[in-house]
């Protein structure tokens, strides 16, 4: 193309091709596309008269006031044009996060400026125009990251800073006249409840998981039998879907339970934490095993042969040489299951597990949306957070040595 | 000094090692030459344990190995492996400490080993010993190894195929370096190689092993003068053979007293070192020097090719 383009300088109709070639980025064609849907064709937002009823969709010029509305579609229209071009990664982060801080902050000021404060029981809600630019300014933040390679304290510090300006908001009170955060206010006792709740259940059948799952896994390595014997088993464990296991969870828990009363005071019972825990337990099993026995067989024969040859007792060589370089990769086993394990205990509130799930299922009985959002959200921020913090800690180890 | 007695070592019905015999004297290299399931890899694990023999006894320095436990025993014996097993997770530093740490000397007395043998090895003490293993070149690694092996003062030096993973002109290096470190500490080495040059170049004496026996076990000049018949033989029967016997031999040994023209040739060159000059040089004669001034002689090609004929 060069060469041609050397030959016959004289520039044509091909200068326009080569324009959009060189300096038109094409994935923001796509999010400037994406975004012009969610400006002009999405609603901005709903207005319902109560929780239950559904509501009316607005557009962002009949959501808002001219004074807020014209300076957010003016800040989405420069994001789009500067996304379209090709610019520095860093250029495009700076881009995609103030416009997508701006429509955060904008939709706070929806409630006031369509229902009047002697109101309560009407709703405002973010409708699909806004999720659909948030998803497209959430794109233009995460190609730019994963193009500059960040290392992983750096990631970490990205992270707090969104969970900064997240807080911010939500202290600030600017979304509390939003549906979402009505929900919340009427809930807010159990709320903080069934999060640690969540937390605690997912960390302690993780924790569990690892317990069992890191012996195991060593025994696996060592015993080829046995892995053939337990990774099928476990396999088949992990295709059972998550509400059958439950069920299956709670019929010899409460036999068990009528059987010997003690044990039913101990919390462990056909319904409630234990049989969720356990449930959780033996999903988290194979990724912890598997992974641990990958990271045992990477390890180079000839760093075990040196160890055995340098006189190392096979407790020794375990300690000190294999499990410390099989731990990337058991870490990323541990960060599968974290991960795994926060998503799966929403649906444990339908066994009485409790954790954000219970909001989830409330929702979904009562046809209120928002309330099924209060569970939804938390849950994948929390899934989000685990995930990012896990992978630059997997990394954080890993990069250390090789 | 090691004593090999009647040892075998049987994988289910087929012997890897039968009833083989060898005693390796004490401050002497010993190399142990054969194709690869000859069985030489498996008699060299046998001498620090890592392979339990079937029957047969190994004694170092007059004990019986069994009497010891294994990973007392190893620690007792330097083991250097191809592709060295340096743990990728542990510095320089760390690396060469592993086996005093194991025998639990106090943190000065393993830094001021560590940094004796980073000196040794040609190693900054300084700027190398917080390096990683990945972080050094193949050479670097494997005196990083050899290092390792050597950290808790060892009489006994097992190597298995040492010099396998480096590249041609740093394997000569890495060669003189072992046979200048070896004078120096008189430290018994077993040395495994599939190279027959490496296994002239390196032995006091060479033991050639196939199918787990040994067929020969003698100094390089009478296993390339008189190989066994058979296996031997045809190992060390190529067009090389009359060189490698030229080799093993310095120029001092073979000169005559007389004058000759052109560059001399130092005392301790190898006769194949001599033989080449002369060709390249187109005479028949050069001069030798002498390291301390004495007189002047000179060596002849006569001579030399006298010494490379195969039956004397």
């Amino acid at each position: 193309m060069t060469l041609l383009g050397e030959a016959f300088p004289s520039r044509g109709s091909a200068s326009a091709a080569e324009f959009v070639g060189q300096r038109v980025d094409k994935l923001g064609v796509v999010l400037a596309a994406l975004a012009a849907v969610g400006l002009l064709f999405q609603p901005f937002a709903t207005l319902k008269a109560n929780r239950i009823v559904s509501g009316k969709a607005l557009g962002v010029f009949d959501a808002l006031p001219g004074a807020i509305a014209a300076p957010l579609v003016a800040l989405i229209l420069a994001a789009v044009l500067l996304a379209l071009l090709r610019t520095r990664p860093t250029m495009r982060l700076a881009v995609g996060a103030s416009a997508l801080v701006g429509v955060l902050v904008v939709i706070g000021f929806v409630p006031a400026h369509l229902v009047s404060l002697d109101n309560p029981l009407a709703r405002v809600a973010p409708a699909s125009g806004f999720w659909i630019l948030v998803f497209a300014f959430t794109i233009l933040i995460t190609d730019p990251i994963a193009k500059l390679n960040l290392g992983p304290s750096a990631r970490v510090a990205a992270l707090a800073a969104a969970a900064m300006i997240v807080g911010g908001i939500l202290m600030s009170g600017l979304w509390s006249g939003l549906s979402v955060m009505k929900e919340y206010a009427t809930h807010a006792d159990s709320f903080w409840q069934d999060g640690a709740r969540h937390v605690e259940l997912s960390l302690s059948s993780l924790a569990l998981a690892v317990l069992v799952g890191l012996p195991l896994g060593i025994a696996c390595q060592r015993a080829p039998t046995l892995r053939d014997l337990a990774l099928p088993v476990l396999s088949i464990i992990q295709t059972i879907p998550s509400i059958a296991m439950f069920g299956l969870m709670m019929a010899p828990l409460g036999l068990l339970a009528a059987r010997f009363p003690l044990l039913g005071q101990f919390g462990i019972r056909g319904i409630g934490a234990a049989p969720a825990m356990i449930a959780l337990f033996l999903y988290s099993l194979l990724p912890v095993v598997a992974n641990v026995v990958v990271g045992l067989q990477q390890i180079s024969a000839g760093v075990v042969e040196a160890a055995r040859g340098m006189g190392m007792t096979e407790r020794q060589r375990l300690l000190r040489v294999e499990l410390p370089l099989a731990a990337p990769f058991v870490l990323t086993g541990v960060r599968v299951v974290l991960v795994q394990n926060i998503g799966l205990v929403t649906v444990a509130a339908l066994i009485g597990g409790g954790g954000f799930g219970e909001f989830v299922f409330q929702g979904l009985g009562q046809s209120a949306t928002d309330l099924v959002l209060l569970g939804a959200v938390p849950t994948i921020a929390l899934a989000f957070v685990a995930a990012i913090l896990m992978d630059a800690l997997v990394e954080f180890i890993a990069g250390r040595r090789r | 000094m090691i004593e090999i007695d009647g040892v075998s070592r049987y994988f289910g019905a087929s012997p890897a090692v039968e009833n083989l015999s060898l005693f390796v004297e004490r401050g002497s290299i010993v190399t142990l030459v054969g194709t690869s399931g000859s069985g030489k890899s498996t008699l060299l694990r046998m001498i620090n344990r890592l392979i339990e023999p079937t029957s047969g006894s190994i004694r170092i320095d007059g004990r019986d190995t069994k009497t010891v436990p294994g990973e007392k025993l190893r620690r007792g014996i330097g083991y250097v492996i191809q592709g060295y097993g340096l743990f990728p997770h542990w510095t320089v530093a760390r690396n060469i400490a592993t086996v005093p740490n194991l025998l639990g000397w106090d943190a000065t007395r393993i830094e001021r080993r560590v940094r004796e043998l980073l000196l040794l090895f040609g190693l900054d003490a300084a700027f190398d010993a917080g390096k990683f293993p990945h972080e050094l070149s193949g050479g670097q690694q494997q005196r990083v190894g050899v290092a390792r092996a050597l950290a808790a003062e060892p009489s006994v030096l097992l190597m298995d195929e040492p010099f396998g993973a480096l590249d041609p002109i740093i394997r000569a290096k890495a060669r003189e370096d072992l046979l200048a470190l070896q004078r120096r500490l008189g430290v018994t080495i077993v040395l495994v190689t599939h190279d027959m040059e490496e296994a002239i170049k390196l032995g006091d004496r060479i033991a050639i092993m196939d199918r787990g026996r040994l067929l020969q076990y003698a100094t390089p000049a009478e296993v390339l003068a008189r190989p066994a018949p058979g296996f031997v033989e045809r190992l060390v029967g190529d067009s090389d053979r009359p060189f490698r016997l030229l080799s093993l031999t310095k120029v001092g040994e073979v000169a005559e007293p007389g004058e000759a023209d052109g560059p001399s040739m130092a005392e301790d060159a190898s006769l194949r070192d001599a033989l080449s000059e002369l060709i390249a040089r187109g005479v028949d004669r050069l001069p030798v020097v002498a390291a301390g001034g004495a007189p002047r002689r000179r060596i002849a090609l006569s001579a030399i090719l006298a010494r490379a004929r195969l039956t004397p």
